[in-house]
C-alpha cells in the first residue's frame, strides 16, 4: 500500500451559504459542514487545498451546449418568470429552481472538478477531491435532479486529454444519467452506475440492460438495486464488478462519484448502507493505486453527508477518524451521540441473492463481450493496474472462482502511477 | 384534468339512477341485477324483504352474541338516509361474503347498489358488520334450527325457512355457475334467466322507458370462470341484448365486462375506446356491443347515435399522466366493467395525481380538502390500497426492471419534495423503539407497489435514449497524443499556507485524525459550559492554524457565533418570517415560487441590513441549530435538520442565548479572541 499518495482538496467557502430555496433537499451548506468536520479531524494537515477556479462560460460549453450556458448564466430569480418557454426548454424550475447566484455556484463546482481534472493530468496529485461536484444528472441542453452544469463529464472531459480510458463509477443512490449519456457511444468511458432502480425511482433510467450504444457498446455499465440493500451485499458486488471492470478495461484513471443520498436515513435515498460501507467503495477503489478524482454527488441529510465524506477524505489519507467527533461549532448536528457512526436503517433490504446473483451474472456477461472484441485500443496500452488484496470473507461460491482468477494475479505494489504515465509516452511515440 | 373530471361526473351520475343520466351515455344498469337476480321470482322480492327484516330483528334481540346492544332498525347512515338491509344482505351474498366484497373492494359497488352514496362505504361496511355478518353466518350454519328457535312463532319459522332455502339456492346457484363452464348460453326471457342463476345482469337501459323488453328469442350469454368468481366475486357478460322498443333518444351500451384479478385492468382503464355506431338506420336498432374478439379493448362501449345527438358519448383520453403511465396495450383479454373502470381510472388518476402532487396529498391527510373532493379521495385511497395490496403478492417478483424510457423525462428527482409525511417518516424510521404509524408505512409501502404496478403493465418503449449531438458529449477519439491540459487554472492553492517552512518535516510524524478527548478539566465535564469552552477553544485553534484562510473559507461565520453579528430584534424578525412562510407553504394555494420571493421580499425588507447570505448563513447555522439542539436534548429520536418545513415546539429557541450574548468567562473569552486575531 502506498502511503504517501498526494492530495488535493478543493474547496470553497462561497458554496455554503448558497440556497435552493425553503426546503429544498439539496443544500450546498452541508459542504460547509464537510470541510468543517475534515478540519476539525486535522485531515488537512496532510493534503493539500486548492481554491477552484469559476470555470468560464466556454469551458461548461465543453460538453453543455452553448446557449443553455447563456442562459444559465442570465437567469436570476427575478428575471425568471420572463422566459417561461426558455424555463421548460431547460428544465429548470421545480426540482432545479433558479436561485441567486446559482450560476456562481455551478462555475464553483465546476470548477473544482475541472481543476482537479487537470491537477491528475499534470500529475500535481494522485488523488483530487471535490465534494461540491458529482452533481450527475445534468444533461447537455438541460438541468435535472438537482444539477445544472455536469461537472463530472467536464472533468472526464479533461482526463481524456491524457487518458487513453475513463472508469467513472457512481454509488449514488441515483442512475448517473447524464455521464452515461454524455459517454454511451464511446469505450473511451466507462460508466458503472449502482443504483436504486426501479418504482420509477429517478431518474428512471439505468436498467441493466443499458449497456452503451455503437462503439460504446458494453461501455456503459448498470447496476439496478432494489430498496434497503446492505453493506455486505453491497460491498461484496461492488467489488466484484469493479475489480473485473478494472481488469478488463485497464483505465488510466478512475473517477469516483459519492454520492451519499446512498446512506442509511438519507431523505431521499432508500439503501441501507452504513458510512463504513460507504467508505469500503472507496476504500477499494483507491487500493487500484491509479489517479483518482473523487466527487460528491446526492446526499440530503446534511449530518450524515458531512460525516460520510470526512470519513472518506480519512479513508483516502489512509487515516482511521475516531468515532467520537471533536467539539466544534457544528456538533450540535452531530449530537446527542457526536459520533460519526449513523442509525442502521430500518428499511428491508428487497435484493435477494438471487436477484444480485442474476444482475451480477449479466454485467460480468456483458464484461465478457469487451474482452472478446477485438479492441485495437486494449492491445496498445499494456495493464496498468494491480488487483488488491481481497478480503477473505467470500462465501458466495459463484464469487469465489473470481477470486481464484483475482488470485493469480499479482500484485504489484510499485511504480503504479509512472507505469501508467510510460504507457502514455509510449504512445506518444507510436 | 378534463378527461379526469369528465369520468368522475359519468360514474357520479351513476350512482342516480335517473334516465336523465343516459344521456350521458355511459349507464350500467345493476339494479335488476340486485333486486332480481338470484330468486325465484322478483314478485316475491318484497315478502321476502319483509320477512327478511322480521328475521333480522328477531336474530338480532334474541340469537345474536350481543343482543344487548342497541340496535336502531332500520339502521341509518350519517345522512339520515336508510339502509335497506335486504338489498344489502343480498348484493354481499351473492357476490359471495364479507370477506370477498373486501378483498375485492367491491363495496363501492355494494354501495351503489343498495342506493347509497360512495363516500358512505364505510358506514355500511359498520351497518353490515353490525347488523348482518353475524346473521349471515347464522343463516349459513342453519342456526335457526337450534333450540332457541322455540321463542319464533310457527309461521316465522316457516318463513325463515323458506328464506334460507331461497338465500342458500340462490348462492348455490352463483357457485354452480361460478365454476360451471365459462360459456354458458342461456336462451330465454330475463325472468328465466335470472332464475336460473342470478348472475346474468341486464345492462342495457332505455332511456326514460322504465319496461324494459327483451326480445324473447335474443340470447344471452353468461359467461364466468371459477376464476372470476373466487377472486372477485362475479364476472358480468352481457353479449347481445335485443330490443324491440326503443324511443329515439335512447342509448345502449354494451359493456363487456370482467373484472379479472389481473392489476392491468386498472391500468388500462384509462382507456376506453368508443365506438360509434352510426350505420343502424332502423329504429329497430340491432346493437352489438361486445366484441369479443377483440382482446385490445378492455372495455368497449357501444353508442348508438340516432337522430338525436345528445347521445354522444366522449370519453376521452386527454389526461397526458395516464397516458403516460398508461401507454398503450399490454395485457390482452382484459375486460372490464365499465363503471368499475371508470371508478378505477378514477382511482388511477388520483393516484397519479397524489404522486405527482404530493403536496395535496399531505394536505389531504391532514383532513384538508383536496380541492373539495375529499370523501372521494378517501374511497379512491383505499381503493389505491387494496388494489395495490392485491399487486403486491404477484409483482414484487420482479419489480420494474424494465426502463420506462417514456417515464424518464416526466420525473422529478423528488417527487415528494414539498411532502411532510415523507419527511417524517424518514424520522420516525430512525427511531428504534417507536412504531411508525401505519399510515406512513402504507404511504411508502403504496409509493412502492403502485409504480410496481405501472412498471409492469405500462407498454414498455424500446429504449429510448436519448441519442444524438443533443446529448452526448464529443469525445475525440484517443490519438496517444496528449493534448494540451490548461495548467493555467488548476486552483489556487490555499492550504497548506505557502509561508509555512515546518510543514514538510512535520507531516511525517503530523498525528491527523484525533476524535474528541476523552477528559478535561472542567468543572463539570460535559456540561454546555464545557461543551461551549471546548468549541471555542478549537475554534481559537483553528484561527490560528488558518489565518487568513479561517475567513475565506468563512470559518468566522460558522456556528452561532454569527448570532452575534444579529440584532435580537432582527433574529426574532426573521423567526416570524420563517414560520410565516413555512405556514403557506404548508396550507396556501399559492405556488412556491411566489411563497419563496415573497420570503426573500421579506427578509430583505424586514432585515435590511442583512444580506441575503448572511440570513442563509444565519439560518442554518443559528437557526437550524437552536431548533436541532432543541431536538437532541427533547425529541432525541425523531431528529430531523432537513426539514425546512418542520414546526417544531421551540422554533427558534432562546436556550442558549444567554450563552451567547451574555458575559459569561467563555464568551468574552472568546470574543477576545476574535479581537486577537483581527
Amino acid at each position: 500500500m502506498r502511503s504517501k499518495d498526494r492530495i488535493s482538496y478543493f474547496y470553497d467557502g462561497d458554496v455554503g451559504n448558497v440556497y435552493f430555496g425553503p426546503n429544498h433537499p439539496m443544500k450546498p451548506h452541508r459542504l460547509c459542514m464537510t470541510h468543517h468536520l475534515v478540519l476539525s479531524y486535522d485531515l488537512h494537515k496532510k493534503m493539500e487545498i486548492y481554491r477552484p477556479h469559476k470555470a468560464y462560460p466556454v469551458e461548461l460549453a465543453q460538453f453543455h451546449s452553448a446557449d443553455y450556458v447563456e442562459f444559465l448564466q442570465r437567469i436570476n430569480p427575478d428575471t425568471q418568470h420572463l422566459f417561461p418557454e426558455e424555463m421548460a426548454k431547460f428544465k429548470l424550475g421545480e426540482d432545479c429552481p433558479v436561485f441567486d447566484d446559482m450560476f456562481e455556484f455551478c462555475q464553483i463546482y465546476a470548477g473544482g472538478t475541472i481543476d482537479a481534472a487537470r491537477r491528475l493530468n499534470n500529475q500535481l496529485c494522485d488523488i483530487a477531491i471535490n465534494w461540491a461536484g458529482g452533481l450527475h444528472h445534468a444533461k447537455k441542453c438541460e438541468a435535472s435532479g438537482f444539477c445544472y452544469i455536469n461537472d463530472l463529464v467536464l472533468g472526464i472531459l479533461e482526463l481524456l486529454k491524457y487518458h487513453a480510458r475513463v472508469l467513472y463509477i457512481d454509488i449514488d443512490v441515483h442512475h448517473g444519467d447524464g455521464v452515461e449519456e454524455a459517454f454511451y457511444f464511446t469505450d473511451r468511458v466507462m460508466t458503472v452506475s449502482f443504483h436504486k432502480y426501479g418504482n420509477l425511482f429517478f431518474p428512471g433510467s439505468g436498467d441493466v440492460k443499458e449497456i452503451g450504444e455503437r462503439e460504446g457498446k458494453f461501455y456503459a455499465i448498470n447496476i439496478p438495486l432494489k430498496d434497503g440493500i446492505d453493506d455486505t451485499s453491497f460491498t461484496r458486488l461492488f467489488r466484484t464488478i469493479i475489480s473485473k471492470v478494472v481488469e478488463t478495461y485497464q483505465p488510466g484513471v478512475i473517477v469516483l462519484q459519492c454520492g451519499a443520498d446512498s446512506l442509511a436515513g438519507d431523505r431521499l435515498g432508500c439503501f441501507n448502507l452504513s458510512i463504513d460501507g460507504h467508505a469500503e467503495c472507496v476504500r477499494f477503489v483507491k487500493k487500484f493505486g491509479l489517479p483518482l478524482l473523487v466527487t460528491g454527488g446526492g446526499g440530503y441529510t446534511k449530518e450524515n453527508v458531512a460525516r460520510c465524506w470526512t470519513v472518506e477524505t480519512g479513508v483516502l489519507l489512509d487515516t482511521e477518524l475516531p468515532n467520537e467527533i471533536p467539539d466544534n461549532e457544528y456538533i450540535k448536528y452531530f449530537a446527542p451521540e457526536c459520533s460519526l457512526r449513523i442509525p442502521t436503517g430500518h428499511i428491508e433490504n428487497f435484493n435477494s441473492k438471487s436477484y444480485l446473483g442474476t444482475i451480477k451474472m449479466q454485467v460480468l456477461e456483458n464484461l465478457r463481450c469487451i474482452q472478446h472484441a477485438p479492441s485495437v485500443q486494449m492491445q496498445e496500452v499494456p495493464p496498468d493496474f494491480y488487483i488488491p488484496d481481497f478480503d477473505e470473507d467470500e462465501k458466495n461460491p459463484d464469487e469465489r472462482i473470481d477470486q481464484h482468477t483475482q488470485d493469480k494475479q499479482i500484485q504489484r505494489d510499485d511504480e503504479y502511477y509512472e507505469g501508467d504515465n510510460d504507457n502514455d509516452h509510449n504512445m506518444d511515440d507510436a | 384534468m378534463t378527461h379526469d373530471s369528465e369520468l368522475r361526473n359519468s360514474s357520479d351520475l351513476n350512482e342516480f339512477k335517473i334516465p336523465e343520466d343516459c344521456k350521458n351515455g355511459l349507464f350500467v344498469n345493476h339494479e335488476l341485477y340486485v333486486n332480481y337476480g338470484g330468486l325465484d321470482d322478483y314478485a316475491d322480492v318484497d315478502e321476502l324483504g319483509a320477512l327478511f327484516d322480521q328475521v333480522l330483528s328477531f336474530f338480532l334481540k334474541e340469537v345474536c352474541v350481543n343482543s344487548k346492544v342497541l340496535r336502531p332498525f332500520p339502521p341509518k347512515l350519517g345522512d339520515g338516509q336508510e339502509v335497506d338491509l335486504f338489498t344489502l344482505f343480498l348484493t354481499i351474498r351473492r357476490i359471495g361474503s364479507y370477506e370477498l366484497v373486501s378483498e375485492n373492494n367491491l363495496w363501492e359497488f355494494v354501495a351503489r347498489e343498495c342506493g347509497i352514496k360512495v363516500r358512505l362505504v364505510a358506514s355500511l361496511k359498520l351497518i353490515y358488520i353490525k347488523y348482518l355478518k353475524e346473521f349471515d353466518q347464522w343463516l349459513l350454519d342453519g342456526g335457526f334450527r337450534d333450540g332457541k328457535m322455540e321463542k319464533m312463532e310457527t309461521s316465522v319459522v316457516e318463513k325463515l325457512d323458506l328464506l334460507s332455502r331461497k338465500l342458500g339456492r340462490s348462492l348455490i346457484d352463483v357457485e354452480i355457475i361460478g365454476f360451471e363452464d365459462c360459456k354458458e348460453k342461456i336462451e330465454g326471457t330475463s325472468g328465466s334467466s335470472l332464475a336460473q342463476g342470478g348472475m346474468n345482469l341486464d345492462f342495457s337501459r332505455f332511456n326514460g322507458d322504465d319496461d324494459e323488453k327483451f326480445s324473447i328469442g335474443g340470447h344471452r350469454r353468461c359467461e364466468s370462470s371459477p376464476k372470476f368468481i373466487k377472486k372477485v366475486g362475479f364476472s358480468m357478460v352481457n353479449d347481445e341484448v335485443k330490443r324491440k322498443e326503443v324511443s329515439l333518444d335512447d342509448v345502449v351500451m354494451k359493456v363487456r365486462l370482467s373484472m379479472t384479478h389481473d392489476n392491468a385492468n386498472v391500468i388500462k382503464s384509462g382507456d376506453i375506446p368508443v365506438i360509434d355506431d352510426d350505420d343502424d338506420d332502423d329504429d329497430d336498432d340491432d346493437v352489438t356491443i361486445t366484441d369479443k374478439d377483440d382482446d385490445d379493448d378492455d372495455l368497449t362501449i357501444t353508442d348508438k347515435e340516432e337522430d338525436d345527438d345528445d347521445d354522444d358519448v366522449m370519453i376521452t383520453n386527454k389526461d397526458d399522466d395516464v397516458d403516460n403511465a398508461v401507454s398503450h396495450d399490454i395485457n390482452k383479454q382484459k375486460r372490464k366493467r365499465e363503471e368499475e373502470s371508470l371508478q378505477l381510472s378514477e382511482m388511477l388518476n388520483w393516484v397519479a395525481n397524489a404522486a405527482r402532487n404530493s403536496h395535496d396529498n399531505a394536505i389531504k391527510t391532514s383532513q384538508r380538502s383536496h380541492k373539495g373532493k375529499n370523501h372521494i379521495n378517501d374511497h379512491l385511497w383505499k381503493q389505491a390500497l387494496s388494489a395495490r395490496r392485491a399487486l403486491f403478492a404477484e409483482l414484487n417478483v420482479d419489480l420494474g426492471n424494465e426502463a420506462c424510457g417514456s417515464q424518464k423525462k416526466s420525473q422529478r428527482m423528488h417527487p415528494s419534495m414539498y411532502e411532510d409525511d415523507r419527511v417524517h417518516f424518514r424520522s420516525s424510521r430512525r427511531t428504534t423503539t417507536a412504531m411508525p404509524s401505519p399510515f406512513k408505512c402504507q404511504q411508502i409501502e403504496s409509493s412502492i407497489i403502485r409504480t410496481d404496478r405501472f412498471h409492469d403493465v405500462i407498454k414498455r418503449h424500446d429504449q429510448e435514449y436519448n441519442l444524438g449531438p443533443l446529448h452526448q458529449a464529443q469525445v475525440p477519439p484517443w490519438k496517444g497524443v496528449v493534448t494540451d491540459s490548461d495548467p493555467k487554472w488548476l486552483g489556487t492553492q490555499m492550504w497548506p499556507l505557502s509561508n509555512d517552512p515546518d510543514r514538510e518535516t512535520e507531516e511525517g510524524e503530523l498525528v491527523i485524525g484525533l476524535g474528541r478527548q476523552g477528559s478535561c478539566e472542567c468543572v463539570f465535564p460535559g456540561s454546555a459550559e464545557c461543551v461551549r469552552f471546548h468549541i471555542a477553544e478549537n475554534r481559537l485553534k483553528v484561527k490560528i492554524e488558518l489565518g487568513p484562510l479561517f475567513y475565506k473559507w468563512k470559518f468566522n461565520q460558522m456556528g452561532e457565533e454569527i448570532s452575534l453579528s444579529w440584532e435580537p430584534e432582527e433574529e426574532k424578525r426573521f423567526k416570524s418570517i420563517v414560520i410565516k412562510a413555512r405556514h403557506e407553504l404548508a396550507y396556501s394555494s399559492k405556488s412556491r415560487r411566489e411563497i419563496m420571493n415573497k420570503f426573500w421580499r421579506n427578509t430583505s425588507d424586514l432585515i435590511p441590513d442583512k444580506l441575503k447570505q448572511n440570513v442563509v448563513s444565519y439560518y442554518f447555522n443559528v437557526f437550524v441549530l437552536r431548533r436541532r439542539s432543541y431536538q437532541n436534548r427533547v425529541t432525541p429520536r425523531e431528529i430531523d435538520s432537513d426539514n425546512d418545513e418542520e414546526e417544531v415546539g421551540s422554533v427558534g429557541d432562546r436556550f442558549g442565548y444567554e450563552k451567547i450574548h451574555g458575559l459569561s468567562l467563555k464568551c468574552s473569552e472568546n470574543l477576545q479572541c476574535t479581537d486577537l486575531e483581527s
